[in-house]
């Protein structure tokens, strides 16, 4: 159970954060604020006058005012200035400092409160004092009085509803006594019987609460053993394996999980028959559903790289899973694999990317995640249009990123047209390996055997016009090192980029 | 006008992209990347061109290399450039987002010690054939 802080740092927490804001309070009466104001104004002033001969006023336009004497008493001033200013600053902060002190103290209620609904007990007065302390924090800019009085009940109920557990906790211990004093005799009267008739009954009674042990155990990982089966079959997509059982085994610090499975039809033992991919798989099927049953205390599950050496379909079904999952739990996946992002790009699903990335010298940087289509269209964009650099490199780097695009583009295509198809992933990858350069993977986006296409510029053209056309046979020259000085190119960087975004949209036959 | 950058501008740039100099270009290792893969692949060409009398303009960055590594007296060399090329398509292929600014700063340097050995090749070839007339007329 929780422990709270004693009734003293309480009450000092409280006398702190009211003097605080009392100093706080007199401050702001006076005319501190104001005085910043002035403050700035005249130093303003002061600037303003240092490139003027004339010492004539900008406001009023009196002649020789802003003299050298003006000087001196504006800056004297406006350090008297600062210093009040200085004082209200620093109770501001006080006061500030005092309200976390307080915030701390409330959140050991908070945790006392969690901690006593799970175990049962009444908390009906410490969630109304809960609810007065968060409504007093609410107004407590416009009322800070009203913060320490409200802190004060909510840990006074807390100290009861501590005191009432305790009281409860030594009932039971009373009730257990007894029983225990019972058990006790009965080891004396078991040696006398040992060989007799009640011991045969005996044993059989302790055979009988073994069994209901395991059928308690057998009841508990249910759930874990359900929500394994389900995250498997997410997983296992075209697997011989099937997910049978799980269960514990052995006894006391002798337990381990026995894992049943079926390979086409024939029980297995797991760890024999599994390639590397699956055995990730079969991992992190039962870490989910024990890291997210209701009684775990951690709302949030730290997974590190689940998508090592696994086969395409199953990143598919990994992606739909996580997703799954973080309805109430928060999940942070780390990975090096750029096939999870696109899976959940592909599948549209919600998740918050961020790219960690390592500089030179191993300076860290995080970074929202972009799409990489995006990134690509992006970063041509700027480099076309960065006038510090020269335009051959620009045009150099801003086409070889169109390139990369208008690759990604024909890639993200053959993967949708593909899938709607009814392909297996694995199948779309090897193809899409196969394809190599640009314009095979062009041919492959346009005509499900590549083959047949004998020139992918003549389909861009009859599909989205000649000038598409010209824009990829541009793009390629260029990274051929073909570059002309007339090329237009923050024009062909932007139709380059719309059209690998119009390639990764597309659908249809195959 | 056709504009064309030497192989030594291209790295120059690579490296100005590496060290952060001048570009806002937000994926500067990646943008260092693209142009240094882009600088051996024209070293590979201007070699073939100058040694081999070979045109592989318009030819594939790996078909260049396969040329380059047919024909290159200088196994080490030509292991060096076959694997700062695969090094730099790989990064190219995954994408900026697993770009290590240090290993493209290495492949770098390594491309910039094979593009200076392929000049020195090409220097030697055309001293050979600048020789060979005056020999063939010395004998006669």
């Amino acid at each position: 159970m929780t422990e709270l802080p004693d009734e003293d740092a309480v009450a000092a927490a409280a006398r702190a954060a009211r003097e605080a804001d009392a100093e706080r309070s007199r401050l702001a009466q006076t005319s501190a604020a104001r005085d910043r104001e002035l403050a700035d104004l005249l130093e303003a002033a002061v600037r303003y006058r240092s490139g003027q001969l004339d010492g004539r006023c900008p406001v009023c336009g009196t002649e020789e005012v802003l003299d050298e004497g003006w000087v001196v008493h504006a800056e004297q001033h406006t350090a008297q200035l600062r210093e009040q200013a200085r004082a209200l600053e620093a109770a501001e902060r006080a006061a500030a400092v005092a309200r976390e002190q307080l915030a701390t103290i409330a959140r050991t209620a908070s945790a006392l409160r969690r901690d006593a609904d799970r175990g049962g007990l009444d908390t009906t007065a410490l969630t109304a004092a809960s609810e007065a302390w968060e409504q007093a924090w609410d107004r407590s800019r416009q009322a800070p009085d009203a913060l320490a009085p409200a802190l004060e009940q909510l840990m006074a109920c807390a100290r009861a509803l501590l005191a009432g557990a305790a009281a409860s906790r030594a009932a039971a211990d009373e009730q257990w006594r007894p029983l225990a004093e019972q058990a006790r005799s009965w080891r004396g009267d078991a040696a006398v019987h040992a060989d007799g008739e009640s011991a045969t009954e005996l044993r059989a009674a302790e055979a009988a609460l073994g069994t209901v042990c395991e059928q308690l155990r057998a009841e508990r990982i249910a759930p874990i053993a359900d929500g394994a089966r389900a995250i498997w079959a997410a997983l296992s997509e075209r697997s011989s394996v099937a997910f049978e059982d799980v269960g514990l085994v052995g006894k006391g610090n002798r337990r381990s999980a026995r894992i049943d499975v079926r390979v086409d039809g024939v029980d297995s033992s797991a760890l024999s028959v599994l390639s590397q991919g699956e055995l990730n798989a079969l991992a992190l099927s039962l870490f989910l559903p024990r890291a997210t049953l209701a009684e775990s205390p951690f709302c949030f599950a730290v997974i590190d790289d689940p998508v090592q050496a696994m086969d395409p379909a199953k990143v598919d079904g990994l992606a739909r899973v996580l997703h799954e999952h973080a309805d109430n739990r928060q999940l942070v996946v780390f990975t090096h694999d750029t096939r999870l992002p696109e899976a959940v790009a592909r599948l549209g699903l919600e998740a918050r990317v961020i790219d960690v990335q390592r500089n030179s010298h191993s300076v860290v940087r995080l970074r929202a995640g972009r799409d990489l289509l995006t990134r690509y269209r992006d970063d041509a964009r700027v480099c076309a249009r960065d006038e510090k650099l020269d335009w051959a490199v620009r045009a150099r780097v801003s086409l070889a990123l169109c390139r990369s695009a208008l690759d990604l583009g024909a890639e993200r295509g053959i993967w949708r047209r593909r899938l709607a198809a009814g392909f297996a992933h694995e199948a779309i990858e090897q193809e899409i390996a196969r394809c190599g350069p640009t314009l095979a993977l062009i041919a492959a986006l346009f005509k499900a055997d590549p083959s047949e296409v004998t020139n992918p510029l003549r389909c861009v053209s009859d599909e989205y016009g000649p000038s598409a056309a010209a824009t990829v046979r541009r793009v390629l020259d260029a990274a051929h090192g073909e570059l002309d000085e007339s090329l237009e190119l923050r024009a062909t960087v932007d139709a380059a980029t719309r059209l690998a975004h119009t390639f990764a949209e597309k659908v249809g036959r195959t | 006008m056709s504009v064309d950058l030497t192989v030594g501008e291209l790295l120059r740039a690579a490296v100005r992209f590496l060290d952060g100099d001048r570009s806002s270009t937000p994926d500067a290792a990646f943008a260092a990347a693209l142009l240094t893969r882009e600088a051996l692949e024209d070293a590979f060409a201007r070699w073939s061109r100058r040694v081999l009398g070979l045109d592989l303009r318009g030819v594939s960055g790996r078909a260049r290399l396969a040329v380059v590594e047919a024909h290159l007296s200088d196994r080490e060399m030509a292991l060096s450039a076959r694997y700062a090329w695969h090094e730099l398509s790989a990064t190219l292929h995954h994408g900026p987002v697993l770009t290590d600014p240090a290993a493209v700063r290495r492949l770098t340097v390594s491309v910039v010690d094979v593009a200076r050995l392929l000049e020195e090749e090409m220097r030697r070839a055309a001293a050979t054939r600048q020789n060979a007339p005056a020999t063939t007329s010395g004998a006669a």
